[in-house]
């Protein structure tokens, strides 16, 4: 049975009456479509949580140098090994202790967090342009240009993800550069698919023949026109990508493919630490945590981000 | 004893602080048999009448009503059980997009089974035959292969035509068809119209046929309930009252129709729009937009007269020519 | 034949599409429209009237050019738009523009009002960004919208204000001919009204010549001068409003009209329900597609195809038209 609740009655949001209509009562104009985004998204606790999680990480990334008490690189020969202040041995000046060659922890993650929020950006900018312009020419033209890139597509999808950003990563050679191209082939796929599939939708939209009826050229309707309404689920998986991004990073330097010793990315640091599971645990928990927390951020951020752009949901 | 009775109806949505109010003290009765119309345009809340009886109506939507009652039984007291049990049953309804309204993952024959296994119960072969013979009595052609076919591989019409026989599987007594024909063309209109009327009077149902096409209720109905931004505006039988309208809502709706501007260079309007969540205006809720508005329009809101076939909601109704009497009527407000 | 002050005129139009049936088998193909003719005079409108699977939305596309027809003629400008090259067509194209069905499907969800009614005069002129500010207001105020309605989006509006935006952007090109592809169907009456009022206003104000599609017949016989009724991609019957609707001719006008509700009981037509379905258009019957659901069919009528002759002041491709005047 049909259940119903208000968004689907009509009622009239503009005021827009013909002249000479007499209504005596003021129009009020509706809100910003940026103000009525944040409405929907600020009443997801958990989304403004990820955001703010999401802030703080920029912030620091932006700040590293300021923030951080000590260099990440500088080794601190008499100061190996040592617990967090709060511990018995700590020292308030290694707030969350030191590494085996004496580097400080918090310093080393206050940096890695640059590091990763930088990988996310690259990888996602560079796979998300690409995979934009490649579902936009497979769901204009359709026929053979879209068998071509789909099954393109798909040949990647079938290959598993790590496999494949260790397969890129062995012919470029190991570094965070070429780990960063890595992860944005293997996220490529999910972004051309995505944007197909909205440019499909949109294409079958009467809008889309008005503009073409106005002369607007294959450019024009393909960026200007269908794109922006394909915004949407596109920015969600993009914020997705990110903690994505970040997971893979991590897993390409804990097998000592991606960042290279000293740079203090936080899955190398978890790759040169294993052996000090039990010995010293803050070598290894404080890495993982930071990973955890950033990927549980962006993932939150983009859930509600989902539902705030989901008209469907819209009350 | 009448069918359906239902007196002041109020339906909100909203925060209850600045609620919208969909329905507002909407009077309703419908007897055994009876084919009313219930006619208005968008922001009238004639389907948010037919969803508030059938208890479709979710939160934070609110349904209050003086008296709601269906065959005798109270509908606002009743269990959901009970409810349930009613519904498809005793009171049946179609809806207007026929694409949507059926299922697309399954066949015919398994909606169609399913309702009657439902409220009826057999074995497989008895509902299957059941059904045959429900496709059969809403005139689809070669019914033994439509019962075995998807809805997308059925026409707009014939798809509206399975709806019907699942609506009228269980021998309902209420028919609520809401805009059953605004998707279809216009002979398959005349063929629905012809079909909702012959079942109608083989079966003895009643049937409210919710609409804002003025021309279909002419045709088919026998009262008419005019709605305007919630409210009940005018009743009365027809065709009388689409001959004397006492309304000037009505008056203005039927002058606006191409029918009654042959010859006209141009289409008489009501002008502005009907009042939405915002702009409700005090007093009567057509006044800003009534040729005949006066003082007491703007400052009282009317009441639904109380005469028993043909009421109307204003202070100054139409007389037999079109004219506004130069009295108001009494008892105003409420 | 040409009509010597005819802005569009079509001759035979043709549009199939071919189908395929599976790897195996050949495809089939959907004769959409199938020889349709008419010509378009400045000031008036022509109203093409027929139910899903007539082909209407076939004859919009081929008129606006989103499509190439498969065959046939279409002059305007003393050139066939149906063999034109591109650079051809993007001359003639802001002479023809059209208004859709769906009021919230036809305006880009993400565009301002300003930005949309502009995006034609981007495309096709080299205004400046304040005179193009400057005619967008123009129009809008002339479809009877608000100065402030400018920066707003499209899902603020109701129905039939964004069928007043749609006419705007339609008009912003200044064209000869406007499609209106049953531009009121999803309007309420008074809206309905209202818009149909605005789109007489500005024929008569600016000599655009309408291509109406239309469903409706009580709108239709408000709105046209002359009528062509379609069935299964081709003509049936065409000629004036007044012909067209005081002495229907061809069965299918005829239960057209009867199935038409009407208030006033003096108006309506003899009852004649129409039994059966549209044919399917892949495999039409061998004679008239209407034969199936024709009550006057005869054995001729199942064998041969009619064709468009004239009879009575207007054409009709009915066998027993004489017979059954």
């Amino acid at each position: 049975m049909r259940q119903i609740n208000s968004n689907s009655l009509e009622t009239t949001a503009g005021t827009g009456d013909p002249p000479g209509a007499t209504t005596g009562l003021p129009a009020i104009a509706p809100p910003h479509p940026a103000r009525e985004l944040w409405d929907y998204f600020s009443q997801n606790r958990g989304a403004v949580a990820g955001l703010a999680i999401v802030c703080g990480l920029t912030f620091l990334a932006l700040f590293a140098d300021v923030i951080a008490p000590h260099s990440p690189i500088e080794q601190f020969r008499e100061a190996t090994l040592i617990p967090p202040a709060w511990q018995a041995g700590g020292n308030s000046r290694f707030l969350l202790g030191t590494d085996p060659v004496g580097r400080d922890m918090l310093s080393r993650l206050i940096h890695g967090s640059r590091l990763s929020l930088l990988i996310g950006l690259v990888s996602v900018s560079l796979s998300l342009g690409l995979g934009i312009v490649l579902g936009l020419l497979a769901g204009f033209f359709r026929g053979i240009t879209e068998i071509a890139i789909m099954r393109l597509m798909d040949v990647m999808l079938a290959l598993p993800s790590l496999l494949l950003a260790v397969a890129v990563v062995a012919v470029l050679g190991p570094g965070l550069i070429n780990a960063m191209y890595a992860i944005s082939i293997v996220l490529l796929p999910h972004y051309a698919r995505l944007t197909r599939a909205a440019v499909i939708g949109e294409m079958a939209k009467d809008y889309v023949n008005a503009s073409r009826i106005a002369g607007a050229g294959t450019l024009r309707l393909m960026f200007n026109c269908v794109l922006p309404n394909c915004a949407a689920p596109l920015i969600v998986q993009a914020t997705l990508g990110f903690s994505a991004a970040i997971l893979d990073a991590a897993a390409l330097g804990f097998l000592g493919l991606g960042a290279q010793p000293p740079t203090p990315e936080w899955g190398s640091m978890l790759a040169s630490a294993l052996e000090f599971i039990q010995s010293a645990w803050w070598v290894v928990t404080f890495p993982g945590l930071a990973i955890l927390i950033s990927v549980l951020a962006f993932n939150l951020m983009g859930d509600g981000l989902r539902d705030a752009l989901d008209p469907k949901l819209k009350q | 004893m009448s069918l359906l009775e239902i007196q002041k109806l109020h339906v909100e949505f909203g925060p209850a602080q600045a609620p919208f109010t969909a329905v507002d003290d909407l009077d309703l009765s419908i007897d055994p048999g009876e084919i009313v119309g219930i006619v208005g345009e968008s922001g009238s809340g004639k389907s948010v009448t037919a969803l508030a009886l059938m208890g479709l109506i979710d939160f934070p939507g609110r349904v209050t009503a003086d008296r709601m009652a269906f065959a005798g039984r109270d509908l606002l007291r009743m269990s959901e059980s009970e409810r349930n049990g009613m519904l498809g049953k005793d009171i049946a309804m179609i809806f207007q997009d026929p694409m949507t309204s059926l299922n697309p993952c399954f066949t015919v024959a398994y909606q169609l089974i399913e309702t009657l296994r439902v409220h009826q119960g057999g074995g497989r072969q008895e509902l299957r035959d059941e059904a045959l013979r429900l496709l059969k009595q809403v005139d689809i052609p070669d019914p033994d292969h439509r019962l075995d076919a998807y809805p997308h591989q059925l026409s707009g019409g014939m798809s509206q035509r399975v709806m019907v026989a699942m609506a009228i599987a269980c021998n309902p007594r209420l028919l609520i068809a809401d805009e059953p024909t605004t998707a279809l063309d216009v002979t398959v209109q005349a063929q629905m119209l012809e079909l909702l009327l012959q079942l109608q009077r083989e079966r003895g149902m009643a049937l409210m046929l919710i609409t804002h096409d003025l021309s279909i209720i002419a045709q088919t109905a026998q009262r008419v309930v005019v709605m305007y931004a919630g409210q009940v505006v005018e009743t009365g039988p027809v065709p009388e009252i689409f001959k004397a309208p006492r309304h000037p809502y009505t008056q203005a709706l039927l002058a606006a129709l191409p029918e009654y501007n042959i010859g006209k260079a141009r289409l008489t309007t009501i002008p502005g729009v009907v009042p939405g969540q915002y702009d409700r205006p005090g007093g009567c809720l057509l006044n800003p937009r009534c040729s005949y508005a006066m003082d007491r329009c703007r400052e009282m809101r009317p009441a639904l007269s109380v005469e028993a076939d043909a009421r109307v909601r204003c202070h100054y109704p139409l007389d037999g020519e079109g004219r506004p009497t130069d009295r108001p009527l009494e008892g105003g407000i409420d | 034949m040409g009509i010597p002050d005819a802005l569009l005129e079509a001759r035979q139009l043709t549009r199939h599409y071919p189908v395929s049936q599976g790897w195996l088998k050949p495809k089939a193909l959907v004769r959409a429209l199938d020889g349709v003719s008419f010509a378009l005079t400045p000031g008036k409108t022509l109203a093409v009237v027929g139910e899903s699977g007539c082909g209407k939305s076939t004859l919009a596309r081929q008129i606006t050019m989103i499509e190439a027809p498969s065959g046939g003629e279409l002059w305007m400008e003393g050139v066939n738009l149906a063999l034109a090259d591109k650079v051809a067509l993007r001359q003639i194209r802001p002479l023809v523009q059209m208004i859709f069905q769906n009021p919230y499907a036809s305006l880009n969800p993400r565009k301002k009002v300003g930005a949309m009614l502009e995006e034609p005069l981007i495309i096709n002129t080299a205004l400046g960004k304040s005179e193009r500010a400057a005619k967008a207001h123009a129009m809008m105020a002339r479809v009877g919208l608000r100065p402030e309605h400018y920066a707003r989006y499209p899902h603020m509006f109701s129905g039939g204000q964004r069928q007043r935006i749609a006419i705007a952007r339609a008009l912003m090109l200044d064209p000869k001919v406007i499609v209106a592809d049953e531009p009121v169907s999803a309007l309420d009456v008074s809206i309905q009204a209202q818009v149909l009022n605005l789109l007489m206003d500005i024929q008569d104000a600016s000599g655009v010549s309408y291509l109406f599609i239309s469903h409706n017949l009580s709108v239709v016989e408000h709105i046209a001068d002359e009528v062509l009724v379609m069935y299964l991609g081709k003509t049936v019957e065409q000629g004036s409003k007044q012909q067209i609707f005081g002495r229907p001719s061809h069965p299918y006008t005829r239960a057209l009209l009867a199935s038409t509700p009407r208030i006033n009981p003096a108006l309506r037509q003899q009852k004649s329900i129409l039994r059966g379905e549209l044919p399917s258009p892949l495999a039409p019957p061998p004679g008239c597609a209407f034969s199936n659901r024709c009550p006057h069919a005869v054995e001729r009528c199942r064998e041969v195809v009619p064709t468009l002759q004239p009879f009575d002041d207007r054409l009709v491709a009915c066998h027993r038209v004489a017979e059954l005047a």
